[in-house]
């Protein structure tokens, strides 16, 4: 075995030696702060450089308990009392948790407080809220924060701000000033009611520098309003502002008028001071006692001056006159109509100027009573002048009108009529030209039947002239019978007769066919028909009233068929249609009338017949009946006795047959 | 000092029992002593697994934990990161990874002194051993670097810096521990088994391609020799190659296409061996050298990483105790 420190087995040892001698030579050479840096995981930052070097581990370090919050909390007593008080960011934190979040030994730059500001919320976690103007300075923290450590930074105003009162207000600062508005804005902050001098109206809209001048705050003289106000009137009005004038604003006067000897009411109330006051307003007193030493009089004098007679304060134009005063009362229709409708020099300088107010001139006088004054006579003066004899005030259009002469005329069947059915408007509809009354009988038309003695104005009558209609028939009624009768309508017709009919004037005796027994009963269209025919007018419809022939068969049917010929009067009389009684007259057919024959009903013989007759087939009673016994009776012997019944048979008074006396014995034996 | 050993190897081969050469003769007794032998790609296989497990658990700390976000935030502000938590190196995952890297970087300073006391016993498997050093020296050092969190502070930054250049260095012993001719145990061959396993080899290539075969062998293993010791393989020296290329395929001709595989693979290991042979003292030397740079480094790491254990136990940064 080779020895020597050349030797394999000394190398290792030696050269292992050799480096940790060398090591133990530089820590005896390094300072404390070198040998920790040995041992050190990194440098720490910046504010912890002073504890750098090995003697200062434990100053942070606790053997076998690593880094202890108590360590650092003993260096940071701030923070620590924090934790304690629960305050600021690290109110939530536990007191030995403080590696949690600072990390150390990341070098010299190392970052101690990592700070994200997004999340940083500085009321909350600060206690103190940045907000208003002060929240762009939540990213700047050194606006505020001046030193290293956040603590310490007073809420005062005064730490950041410069206290431009230099002192005399007081450090309350939030007394006026707020962090949302300007630094100079401190209306919102500050409340002048707690001020002497309380700010209402338009004292609380002027700027403050207005009355605070020079920064002066306190001691401003407010007792008078000259203090700060200059005073315009001349004289000068000394220190009775407020009589006048409150702070509402300068231009609003309080005075009360009242207290003058010129009450203001109505319209006056409204009225600029100047409009009165002419300035300087307190020099001059204006006349309050006449209106004319502020109105002037559109009358030019025409009412003296008495205004008050028709104007009051409430409003010039519409003043509430009373008119029944006058010798013209207003009613109904005239009640509402406007001043201008009559009184038109009114009128004519309103639409002349376009104002409807008072015109600088008004004429009331000159108008007259009469309606023809105001109104137009539609009626062209033929009515004369007398218009309320038809019209009222109530309505100008004419309701009703009871004609009073002759009362026989407008009676009955003329009550219904309208007015324009007689009275009718000529020419054209919308010009009131000359009318005149019915020349030509209207269409003939039913008329509505009404009770009213007075006759309804339907439809208007404006334009209408109601001359004196003819009373004659004509006139206004067309002739039905179209010249038929020749004598005058009062011949038969009566206007006293309910429709029109027919009076008791006309007498159907005086025609050729006079009407008794059964036909006085009879409806006179049951003779008189209406017919289309030619008459004496002309062609036409109507009922026919002559030329109606009296025979029978004119209304009469032929029952008899011709048997008996056209002389009915034989048999029958207008008293009854019926055949009372008649008698064969015959002489050749004496002997058959007799007993029996005499009794029997005529219907016993004369049965109906359908058959040919004289005047033509059909259905009648016939009359010429064979006088054979045959004809009638039954052969009860079946023809073997032959046809002579008289043999055997005769009529006796009895009515009974005859027989001979060849059965008598017979009939004895019996 | 090659040239008598491949005298020496060549004056006992005829004192070989000669056997009748013959395509697709069987190779037996010979191909049990090769089978013992480390293999010529030994120790890939681990450094492959070390690098799978390493970029597993740098993709887990970078992705997963969303440590590269982390590791690239600025140191002063990299406190406040949400990773902080469990990366910083006093975390859960930054603490875990470094207890782990240091026990696996304990693992082969075990194994240095197994291999101390158990250097005289050729029982112990020292290949496996190697397997889990390398492994651990490897994965060691990733866990280590993000428990550091690329903070490199202090004094136990130069173990930090010490163990890279171990680790670095383990990569250059392995290529010299690999030219050392050992068993496939991980025993160094004496020289005498060197000797005798060449000449096997020799008898093999003689049985298997005729005995006027290995002058072209001869020729080639005499270019060796005459080049100076290389701690490089040599197989990249183009006439060499090319020579070797033809003695490969002159026996592969006589060997016929059966026994080729195993020709090939002997005349490869005879032509190695050779080389290593060539070489040897020159490798031992440096081998030996690197000793001295990667032991003390390995002292030094572990003894700055025990202050750095022993200063964190005390200030109570204790391991699961978050």
């Amino acid at each position: 075995m080779v020895t020597g420190w050349t030797s394999r087995s000394w190398r290792l040892p030696a050269v292992v030696a050799g480096l940790l001698l060398g090591s133990l030579a530089f820590a005896r050479t390094a300072d404390a702060r070198q040998l920790g840096a040995l041992v050190s995981p990194g440098a720490l930052s910046q504010p912890h450089a002073t504890l750098e070097g090995i003697r200062n581990c434990e100053k942070c370090h606790e053997a076998g308990n690593r880094v202890t919050g108590a360590k650092c909390l003993s260096c940071h007593q701030p923070i620590a009392d924090r934790i304690r008080a629960r305050r600021g960011v690290h109110r939530t934190v536990a007191a030995g948790d403080c590696v949690t979040c600072h990390a150390e030994h990341q070098g010299a730059t190392g970052e101690l407080r990592p700070f994200d500001l997004s999340q940083f919320d500085h009321g909350r976690d600060a206690g103190y809220p940045l907000d208003g103007r002060h929240a762009p300075l939540a990213a700047k923290c050194a606006s505020c924060h001046k030193t290293r450590s956040y603590l310490g930074v007073s809420t005062a105003c005064a730490s950041c701000h410069q206290d431009v009162h230099k002192g005399t207000l007081g450090a309350t600062c939030e007394t006026c000033h707020t962090t949302r508005t300007a630094f100079k804005e401190v209306r919102q902050g500050f409340d002048h009611s707690k001020a002497a001098f309380k700010l209402d109206g338009a004292h609380e809209r002027v700027a403050c520098e207005s009355c605070h001048k020079n920064g002066q705050f306190k001691g401003v003289a407010f007792a008078t309003c000259a203090a700060c106000h200059r005073d315009p009137h001349t004289p000068k009005a000394a220190e009775a502002c407020a009589t006048c004038h409150t702070t509402a604003t300068w231009r609003t006067r309080r005075f009360d008028h009242a207290t003058t000897k010129f009450a203001l009411a109505g319209k006056h109330r409204t009225v600029a001071c100047a409009g009165c006051h002419v300035r300087p307003a307190l020099q001059v007193t204006p006349r309050y006692d006449t209106c004319a030493s502020c109105h002037t009089d559109p009358h030019k004098g025409a009412f003296k001056q008495d205004c008050k007679a028709c104007h009051n304060e409430q409003s010039f134009a519409k003043a509430p006159f009373d008119h029944t005063a006058t010798a013209f009362p207003l009613t109904g229709r005239h009640a509402p109509a406007a001043c201008t409708a009559c009184h038109t020099s009114l009128a004519r300088v309103a639409q002349r100027t376009g104002r409807t107010t008072a015109p600088a001139t008004v004429d009331f006088g000159g108008l007259k009573k009469d309606c023809a004054s105001c109104h137009d006579d539609v009626h062209r003066a033929n009515l004369g002048a007398a218009c309320e004899s038809c019209h009222t005030t109530e309505r100008f259009a004419v309701t009703t009108y009871t004609h009073r002469t002759p009362t026989s005329f407008f009676a009955e069947a003329h009550t219904p009529a309208t007015c324009v059915s007689c009275h009718q408007r000529t020419g054209p509809a919308a010009v009131p030209d000359l009318v005149r009354a019915r020349t030509s009988p209207p269409p003939v038309t039913a008329a509505a039947v009404s009770t009213n003695t007075a006759t309804p104005v339907r439809g208007s009558l404006a334009g209408t002239v109601f001359t004196a209609a003819s009373r004659a028939c004509a006139t206004c009624h067309a002739d039905v019978h179209l010249g038929q009768v020749a004598a005058t309508c009062e011949s038969c017709h009566a206007v006293a007769t309910p429709k029109f009919g027919v009076t008791s004037a006309f007498n159907h005796a005086r025609t050729t066919f006079a009407l008794n027994g059964k036909h006085a009963g009879v409806e006179c269209r049951k003779c008189h028909t209406s017919q289309a025919g030619t008459f004496p007018a002309g062609a036409g419809t109507a009922v026919r009233l002559t030329g109606i022939a009296t025979t029978c068969a004119t209304c009469h049917a032929d029952a008899h068929l011709g048997q008996l010929g056209a002389r009915c009067e034989s048999c029958h009389t207008d008293q009854t249609f019926k055949l009372s009684a008649y008698t064969h007259k015959n002489p050749a057919q004496r002997a058959f009338f007799v007993g029996p024959h005499t009794t029997a009903a005529c219907s016993a013989c004369h049965t109906p017949a359908t058959g040919a007759f004289a005047a033509g087939t059909g259905t009648a009673v016939r009359y010429a009946v064979p006088t054979d016994c045959t004809a009638c009776h039954r052969d009860v012997h079946h023809g073997t006795l032959g046809p002579k019944c008289a043999d055997c048979h005769r009529l006796d008074r009895r009515a009974r047959l005859a027989i001979p006396n060849a059965l008598d014995g017979r009939r004895d034996a019996r | 000092m090659g040239a008598p050993v491949l005298s020496a190897t060549r004056s006992s081969a005829p004192t070989r029992p000669v056997a009748p050469a013959g395509p697709g003769a069987p190779a037996a007794p010979i191909a049990g002593l090769r089978q013992r032998l480390i293999p010529v790609g030994a120790l890939v296989n681990v450094m492959a697994i070390s690098a799978i497990v390493a970029v597993a658990v740098g993709a887990w700390v970078l992705v997963a934990l969303d440590g590269w976000s982390y590791y690239t935030t600025p140191l002063a502000v990299r406190g406040y990161s949400p990773a902080h938590r469990i990366l910083r190196p006093s975390g859960p995952v930054g603490q875990t990874l470094g207890v782990a890297g240091a026990v696996l970087m304990l693992v082969p300073f075990f194994y240095m002194g197994y291999k101390r006391l158990r250097r005289q016993k050729s029982g112990a498997n020292l290949k496996r051993l190697l397997e889990v050093h390398i492994f651990c020296g490897i994965v060691g050092p990733i866990l280590i670097t993000f428990h550091t969190a690329f903070k490199f502070n202090g004094i136990v930054s130069a173990a930090y810096w010490s163990m890279v250049l171990v680790a670095l260095s383990g990569f250059v012993g392995r290529y010299l521990y690999v030219r050392i001719p050992r068993t496939i145990r991980g025993v160094e061959l004496s020289q005498a088994e060197l000797d005798e396993r060449t000449a096997s080899l020799r008898d093999e290539l003689q049985w298997t391609a005729g005995l006027d075969a290995l002058d072209a062998l001869d020729r080639v293993e005499a270019a060796i020799v005459a080049r100076p010791p290389s701690w490089f393989s040599g197989l990249g020296d183009r006439p060499l190659r090319r020579s070797i290329d033809e003695v490969t395929a002159v026996l592969e001709q006589r060997a016929g296409r059966a026994a080729s595989a195993s020709l090939r693979q002997a005349l490869d290991e005879r032509i190695r061996l050779q080389q290593r042979r060539h070489a040897l003292a020159a490798t031992k030397r440096l081998f030996d050298l690197w000793h001295v740079f990667h032991l003390p480094l390995v002292w030094v790491m572990f003894a700055i990483v025990s202050l750095h254990v022993g200063v964190s136990l005390y200030l109570g940064y204790v391991p699961f105790r978050w």
